[in-house]
């Protein structure tokens, strides 16, 4: 690609400027000088894919929707795509987010949009394998691919998804050669924006506003049917008077959201909407010592576990630059559903240089020297399919002593298994394609300059948790929808199970994981759910 | 510094050339002292609980005994050498105990993003740097055609 740090555009598209003309009702959190309270038909918590997708969908219905972010707003205006700031503001923990025992780093959204704000845009329907695993097996009702059609053909249109028209950059068009040349399937991912220009900066917050994320599209229209925003507002803990939801308390945070100003936000409302996303959601059913009999809240986490592999190319690839994902490959992903080794979706991810070099695992000479060639490195990803299996049964969601949360999440012989099969999938897709070395993300690896010694070296690699390179950028489950409560949280309505007024409305509810980016299997579930409660609302 | 405490700075003064090496030099003061400010920012950055974990992850390294077992340097890190620094950190990457690899995998994450999150580092990898944004113009680079869903 050009260099794109010679190219200037302007930043009029940004539609938080015209809020007061527009009569958004909008309240930052960490400017109160006095406790608030508020009443509403509905107070949704979070705003990500799941909260913002509901509250479109009711307050366009007419009913009154408070929308409580713990996340600052953040625009277009105060997107600069720069790394620093971007994961500060925009991400959980400062990007610093992983499980309990630190073998994988989380990545995931915490500003208003949520990790839509900075997901690189890849959208998928709930793979018709998954649907079928989780009527079958999980206890689902009501979410057959036929009954989820118009649900996602809906928001497919609402936030204009389809199919990648331009050519891909060439981190994604390498995985596309590498699976023509030694036979795999691979196809062009569908995206939710309008008006791309193809910058490669989505996971920094998209400069134009062309991402259709939460942020530009279903909050702004929630906030044109006069729901209210409330941000930097911590949900602490639901109320309830008895088995009856009223509402939830939270707290005013900081303007950097790191720590508490002492005000207190309470808000009642006929239905409480839980959408803070798979560590949160559960977290605050955690801190509310919501009834959970059958020991089900918060287990069952899933990750999408992913591991790298960097090629480094004679050619220029120029890895952060351009739509950060066009190309995917299926080709060790289905086989043998729940039964076999775990299989793995093939992508590639973005490479802006300070996110890159935490991939490699590797000090001294070994990053700095790979660093060094970062205009020329292609890296693949490979997302494993947890859940599916027997031996593969996530992690738990825990609360400490002062309520925060965390994610335990063993690393098992069942994925590291996975992790070596990518590896090798990975690499002989790099090599296929020409790379002069490439590497495992693995902190005892080196670059190797062939794919036999590369294969070799694999083989003996001690690929064990903490030495493999093992991230998540898609946290889902813990909250399980299904008929039955002795395995599920709420049921296939999104209702909690055990108390009224109560639902959970965001990827929190997945019994197993996607198998594909999740975005999409929200938007289409949530709007499925919030167009049901509905119907309670006019009953 | 914010969050670095005096213990931490001079752990990482020993650490970040064997880190950084072919970038820092041992005797590279400003280097040294511009990736320490880096850190310290990023620290503040992150949550409490991180910062928390961090903290324990420094105590190990820098408490004598645990120093000593845990990385084969017995005396203070302002007396370790270079190769001093590279074997801590081989011991640590290496070791079959699941929580010094975990250290290994936080301090060296840190210090490189550190080292990489200052914008004239990141330009040694070849990149260019991000486009130029410029307030209140209207998008100079033309939209490109799109199919319709």
């Amino acid at each position: 690609m050009t260099d794109l740090s010679t190219i200037t555009f302007g930043s009029n598209t940004d539609p938080y400027n015209k809020a007061a003309e527009r009569g958004w009702d909008i309240t930052d959190a960490s400017q109160l000088t006095s406790s608030l309270e508020l009443e509403a038909d509905v107070v949704i918590v979070g705003t990500g894919a799941g909260g913002g997708t509901a509250a479109e969908t009711l307050s366009k219905a007419g009913l009154s929707v408070i929308l409580l972010e713990a996340g600052p707003l953040k625009t277009s205006s105060q997107f600069d795509m720069q790394e620093r700031a971007a994961y500060r503001d925009l991400y959980q923990e400062g990007t610093g987010r992983g499980t309990k025992d630190g073998g994988m780093v989380i990545l995931q959204g915490r500003s208003v949009g949520g990790s839509t704000t900075v997901n690189w845009t890849t959208s998928f329907r709930t793979p018709p394998e998954t649907l079928k695993f989780w009527g079958e097996h999980m206890g689902v009702s009501g979410c057959s691919v036929a009954e989820m059609e118009p649900y996602f053909e809906h928001m497919e249109g609402r936030l204009n998804i389809h199919k990648w028209p331009q050519a891909p950059n060439n981190n994604n068009a390498m995985l596309q050669r590498g699976a023509e040349k030694l036979g795999y399937p691979w196809a062009t991912i569908h995206r939710n924006v309008r008006g791309c220009l193809n910058l490669g900066y989505c996971g920094l917050g998209c400069p134009v506003d062309a991402k259709q994320s939460m942020l530009v599209t279903t909050i702004p229209g929630a906030l044109d049917n006069k729901a209210k925003l409330v941000h930097r507002a911590r949900v602490v803990r639901i109320v309830r008077e008895g088995d009856v939801v009223k509402g939830v308390e939270a707290e005013a945070l900081t303007p950097d959201v790191r720590g508490t100003t002492g005000q207190k936000i309470t808000v009642r409302a006929t239905r409480t909407i839980l959408a803070g996303g798979a560590i949160n959601t559960p977290a605050v059913l955690l801190r509310s010592d919501a009834p959970d009999p059958h020991g089900r809240i918060g287990k069952r986490t899933f990750l999408h576990p992913a591991t790298l592999a960097m090629g480094i190319y004679e050619e220029l690839i120029d890895p952060y630059y351009g739509a950060p994902q066009s190309i995917y490959s299926d080709h060790f992903q289905w086989q043998d559903i729940h039964t076999g080794p775990i299989g793995f979706k093939l992508e590639v991810p973005p490479l802006q240089p300070a996110f890159a070099a935490g991939f490699y695992g590797a000090a001294g000479e070994q990053i700095t020297e790979s660093m060094d060639k970062l205009n020329h490195t292609q890296c693949m990803v490979a997302l494993m399919r947890d859940g599916f299996h027997e031996e593969s049964q996530g992690g738990a969601v825990e609360i400490n002593d002062k309520g925060q949360p965390a994610l335990d999440y063993p690393i098992n012989g069942y994925l590291l298994d996975g992790v070596r099969r990518a590896y090798n999938a990975m690499l002989e897709m790099q090599f296929a394609t020409g790379a002069k070395s490439a590497r495992p993300a693995h902190k005892q690896a080196k670059h190797y300059t062939s794919w036999k010694e590369a294969k070799a070296a694999v083989a003996e690699l001690d690929v064990a948790a903490h030495k493999a390179t093992i991230g998540s950028a898609h946290v889902m489950g813990g909250c399980p929808m299904g008929d039955d409560p002795k395995q599920s949280v709420a049921n296939c309505d999104g209702k909690f199970h055990h108390l009224d007024n109560l639902y959970i409305m965001d990827g929190s509810l997945f019994p197993t994981s996607i198998g594909a980016n999740p975005q999409l299997s929200i938007y289409g579930l949530v709007y499925k759910l919030s167009t049901t409660l509905l119907t309670q609302f006019h009953a | 510094m914010k969050l670095l405490r005096p213990e931490d700075v001079e752990l990482l003064r020993a650490l970040t050339p064997a880190v950084m090496k072919g970038k820092v030099a041992p005797g590279d003061t400003a280097g040294i002292d511009q990736t320490l400010q880096s850190f310290d920012t990023l620290m503040v950055d992150l949550s409490e609980p991180v910062v928390a974990g961090v903290q324990q992850a420094f105590d190990v390294l820098s408490f004598g005994l645990t120093r000593g077992l845990t990385t084969g340097q017995w005396s203070a890190w302002s007396n370790a050498s270079l190769e001093d620094a590279e074997s801590a950190l081989a011991r640590l990457r290496d070791s079959g105990i699941g929580l010094l690899n975990a250290i290994y995998a936080a301090v060296t994450r840190l210090i490189i993003s550190a080292w990489y999150l200052v914008p004239e580092n990141a330009a040694t990898t070849g990149y260019p740097g991000p486009p130029k944004k410029v307030a209140g113009l209207v998008p100079a680079a033309a939209p490109a055609k799109e199919a319709t869903p």
